[in-house]
């Protein structure tokens, strides 16, 4: 008996073993190697972005310095800005969550292991793209928001500003592909018995943020995109001279950014939240509102994207509403500020440097955050726009809400990550430095500001009163970077001798201290059962005790070293964490790395524009995803053990082809993807058509064609309507029918398209209006074309093996985008013919 | 008459809670369960009435300024203010009412701070509480932009929004 179970546990502990061999760092999809990539490749970046940052201020240490020319310091400044916001701190806050998130919640990977890897694998190959730039001695200098006119081919014909807007992409895919997999792990794989009132904080800071990203990375996608397309004179969306507008840009740019602050901002509040509560040695104080001040935020963070545009001329009373949500936002932030100083107060503070970080971060943020109501208010804005104050501002709230949390987050949990200690005194330097040299770079930029000095310009003139400000900001600088370099000998010493650090160095609450340091791959060879908020603080064993509910302990019992031959975790309910099914989760594959090379050729192409690049870039991405969604032996060996098995013990079923599968929660995440999308292109229409242009516009297009594909996007809902019925209700179903008619009407649909654009008669290079129409109607094309594409692999399943629950789940997944793109149909053909008659 | 009243309830919630496994309580009874809907609307019908307070405003003042429809607009600028917060109170009227059917099977929390802080243990009154409390932030947020209404000149001269 225990021979057997020896054997069992050694099967299980290969089958999570990460691929060997010299290809195995490419097939890797584990989340724990990939998330340890990603922090030291978004470290490098910090450090890469830190120097731009001491270039431009040597060049500023002196007035008139002849350090860098002012094109060069043009291209720092956007650099920095670049590589700060999309290659570190997304990524690496991104690294945390995959790192640590599986082990808060008690499971054993993320829901989408290949994705996790894509993620990594697009977001290294845009980041190396985008500095790339720098060998061709074109590096982007339109800054990090890249506003038109001024990165329009007009006056920015070199391909600086297409490096910046292709690799942007890139790692803008990177960020989405990382929020849905986040989003469906934290709702659906947790331990049992976590229900969302036991969720750790930054489970729900991460959910949360992922949210946010859904909603804010997918309009700068567009916005990148029209941009791009703009630059190619295809279109002329923000072209004034031609009817578009500059200003939509700014809109489009900033309802990414703004959000992009809390994106950053929340997560921060989760380590801080953690790293607070565990050195008070007390829960966090009212969780409830620390959860409810983030939600508030996620909402008024996108109500604020305004307040980076007050200067440019809008209504007052458009302002006046966005001042009152900058205010509003205020209060949240002040919960959660007020939250961790009741912690600190009734706790009994043991002050070890990850505290340290977290408490300097928290007086840093509070300094910016005042900063922030200040700026709020328009009148003040007004006379602070583009000046030093903002500088100042930005970075109180960034450095201090981000950037020393982040090195909290790293000295508390790194030693989780390596198993070693960091060194106490070097890290009380270390942070002394930061904080002191962050002070001194920074706070005189509030004054330097106020005396009028521009962000953006390269060099201020003697005899000023800027002096003395800019040599201390300097100096401060300086050593700020002393302490970052500080943070890497701490890193390089624990490494090579630190003290072992064993389970749980700081006696913390939640459960990724309950495993060996470094967890093993597998995380959790026994699932933990949850009964509180901080199972190891309150709980005194985390398996099954007498009273559990049955169901918890079977599901224990099951995954007890198991499944041994391929690689399974639960999922639970969304609020309760009760145990419903097994996800199965791939164990390797090499598709994710050849995808994002494919893709990567692809985003090349757009630049060099030679054909046979671009076909190889299709050849490449097109053979990925058939590799991709080729069936995966150990799902196959998976399914049939669910066959065999079943007698009287009650087994939880394998979560495929149904409504509990990861894969049909992913796909509801990309119709949010879908609809936001859609709503982008819908804005850009109504502002352009909304705009006083110079350029007449259209009338509203002839009905006809637009008429007819209505009828035939209703048959496409209704042949849905019928693949969805056979699914749930009709078990001997082959579905081939209702695939081949939802496939047919969505190739028509494909084809209509062109049909419908040429029916507008517009031309796209001729008004900002024209732009917009094709954005709809080309966004609807492309969202079909996408759909057709998913079709061919559920027709290949319903040919090839109708019985199987995968080609159930891939078929599953097919409704929901072929619902959306039925609703995409109907609001675009909606817009484009019906309003311009309704609004005459 | 109102507390008593509502006493009442959590009374009679009681007992139908004591009737069930008072040790799942926390978990599942019928006085904790709350449907789907109810859930997102009091959880997040707050956030959404703001937020689409916050579109539809900016929209149509966008509108009123370039085809110079300003007397509606003020009007009709307010009137969405209003429907905004008839939308948050209701969303807070649901939550509390929910909140008071499930806190009874509200575990004790042993820790004075918390307990002051009003924080909950059970999963229904924790999304409760947080959706009601939302409601109170984001009716501040409207009351915040209605302010501006009437304290700004709608369009600036010659320039659109």
């Amino acid at each position: 008996m225990r021979e057997s179970r020896e054997k069992q546990q050694r099967a299980f502990e290969a089958t999570w073993d990460a691929p060997k061999g010299p290809f195995g760092v490419f097939r890797t999809i584990d989340n724990m190697p990939i998330a340890v990539r990603y922090m030291v490749t978004s470290f490098a970046f910090f450090l890469i972005g830190g120097i731009l940052a001491l270039v431009m201020r040597l060049q500023l240490s002196r007035p008139d310095a002849g350090v860098v020319d002012p094109e060069t310091y043009n291209q720092l400044f956007t650099m920095h800005g670049t590589t700060m916001m999309f290659l570190f701190v997304i990524p690496f806050l991104e690294a945390f969550a995959n790192y640590v998130i599986p082990l808060l919640n008690g499971t054993r990977d993320l829901p989408f292991p290949r994705l996790t890897a894509l993620s990594y694998w697009t977001y290294l190959f845009g980041g190396i793209y985008i500095y790339s730039s720098f060998l061709f001695g074109v590096a982007p200098d339109g800054g990090w928001f890249a506003y038109v006119p001024l990165t329009l081919k007009e006056f920015s014909p070199g391909p600086g500003i297409d490096f910046w807007d292709i690799g942007l992409s890139v790692a803008e895919v990177a960020a989405i592909g990382a929020a849905a997999e986040m989003i469906v792990g934290i709702l659906r794989m947790r331990a049992p018995g976590m229900s969302l009132n036991r969720l750790p904080l930054f489970c729900w800071a991460l959910l949360i943020t992922s949210g946010m990203i859904v909603f804010a990375f997918t309009p700068l996608i567009v916005g990148t995109a029209m941009l791009e397309l703009d630059r190619k004179e295809l279109t002329r969306f923000f072209d004034a001279g031609y009817g578009g507008d500059p200003l939509l840009w700014q809109h489009i740019f900033w309802v990414f950014g703004h959000p992009e602050v809390y994106i950053m901002f929340l997560p921060a509040v989760g380590i801080l939240s953690h790293v607070v509560q565990t050195f008070s040695r007390r829960p966090v104080m009212s969780y409830t509102f620390m959860v409810l001040a983030m939600i508030a935020t996620a909402f008024l963070g996108f109500g604020l994207w305004v307040h980076h545009m007050y200067a440019t001329g809008l209504s007052p009373t458009g302002m006046g509403f966005f001042a009152a949500a900058s205010m509003a936002v205020s209060i949240p932030s002040a919960i959660q500020v007020f939250g961790w100083i009741t912690t600190l107060w009734a706790g009994r503070p043991v002050w070890r440097t990850p505290l340290l970080f977290g408490i300097g971060g928290i007086v840093i943020f509070i300094v910016g955050g005042v900063t922030g109501v200040m700026v709020a208010a328009v009148p003040f804005d007004l006379q602070a726009h583009d000046t030093y104050f903002i500088v100042a501002h930005l970075h109180y709230v960034l450095i201090g809400g981000v950037i020393f949390p982040i090195f909290a987050g790293l000295y508390y949990w790194v030693p989780k990550f390596s198993g070693k200690l960091m060194g106490e005194r070097l890290g009380r330097w270390n942070f002394g430095l930061m904080f002191v040299g962050f002070n001194v770079a920074f706070f005189p930029m509030h004054l330097s500001g106020l005396n009028g000095m521009p962000r953006r310009v390269y060099a201020y003139p003697a005899g000023m009163g800027l002096e003395l400000y800019n040599l201390i900001s300097t100096i401060g600088a300086f050593v700020f970077a002393l302490g970052v370099l500080l943070f890497l000998v701490n890193v390089y010493r624990s490494l090579r001798s630190g003290e072992e650090a064993g389970n749980d160095p700081w006696r913390g609450d939640s459960l990724e201290w309950s495993q060996t340091s470094p967890p093993p791959n597998a995380q959790f060879a026994v699932i933990p059962v949850v009964r509180s908020r901080h199972p190891l603080w309150d709980q005194s064993t985390l398996l099954p005790v007498e009273g559990d509910d049955p169901a918890v302990v079977a599901a224990v019992r099951q995954l007890d070293h198991a499944p041994a031959h391929w690689r399974g975790s639960l999922i639970v309910g969304t609020l309760d964490g009760r145990p419903l099914a097994i996800a199965h989760l791939p164990r390797e594959s090499r598709w994710p790395f050849i995808m994002s090379v494919g893709l990567t050729i692809l985003f090349i192409s757009a630049l060099v524009e030679i054909r046979w690049v671009v076909l190889l870039g299709v050849a490449v991405t097109g053979a990925a995803i058939v590799g991709w969604f080729w069936p995966v032996d150990t799902e196959t060996t998976a399914i049939d053990e669910q066959r065999v098995s079943g007698g009287s013990e009650v087994r939880l079923p394998l979560a495929v082809g149904d409504r509990s599968a990861n894969g049909y929660w992913g796909t509801c995440v990309l119709v949010a993807i879908i609809a936001t999308a859609l709503a982008t292109f819908l804005s850009a229409y109504f502002y352009l058509g909304n705009d006083p242009s110079p350029v007449p516009r259209a009338e509203a297009p002839p009905l006809g064609i637009a008429l007819l594909t209505a009828i035939v996007a209703g048959f496409s809902g209704a042949a849905t309507r019928w693949l969805t019925h056979q699914i749930d209700h009709v078990a001997s179903s082959t579905r081939r029918w209702p695939l081949g008619m939802l496939f047919t009407s969505v190739i028509a649909l494909v084809l209509l398209s062109v049909a419908v654009w040429r029916d507008t008669s517009l031309d796209a290079t001729a008004s900002g209006y024209a732009s917009s129409v094709l954005g709809l109607v080309g966004f609807a094309g492309t969202l079909s074309a996408a759909c057709a594409g998913m079709l061919v692999a559920a027709l290949a399943w319903a040919w090839r093996a109708p019985r199987d629950p995968r080609g159930r789940g891939v078929a599953l997944n097919c409704s929901l985008i072929a619902y959306a793109n039925v609703a995409v149909w109907l609001v675009v053909l909606a817009t484009v013919h019906l309003w311009p008659r309704v609004a005459g | 008459m109102k507390p008593t009243a509502h006493h009442a309830t959590s009374q009679t919630s009681a007992q139908h809670a004591g009737a069930g496994d008072a040790s799942d309580a926390s978990d599942a009874s019928d006085a904790g369960v709350v449907s789907l809907p109810v859930l997102l609307w009091t959880l997040l019908g707050s956030a959404l009435a703001w937020s689409l307070h916050l579109g539809v405003s900016y929209a149509l003042l966008a509108y009123a300024c370039t085809t110079g429809w300003q007397q509606g607009a003020r009007l009709a600028l307010g009137l969405v203010s209003v429907l905004a917060l008839v939308c948050i109170a209701w969303s807070a009227w649901v939550a509390r009412r929910r909140w008071h059917v499930a806190r009874v099977l509200d575990q004790p929390v042993d820790d004075v701070w918390n307990a002051r802080m009003g924080e909950r243990s059970s999963r229904t009154s924790f999304l409760m509480v947080t959706g009601l409390f939302l409601s109170l932030l984001f009716a501040i947020g409207v009351v915040y932009s209605a302010i501006t209404l009437y304290a700004l000149p709608l369009c600036a001269a010659g320039l659109s929004a």
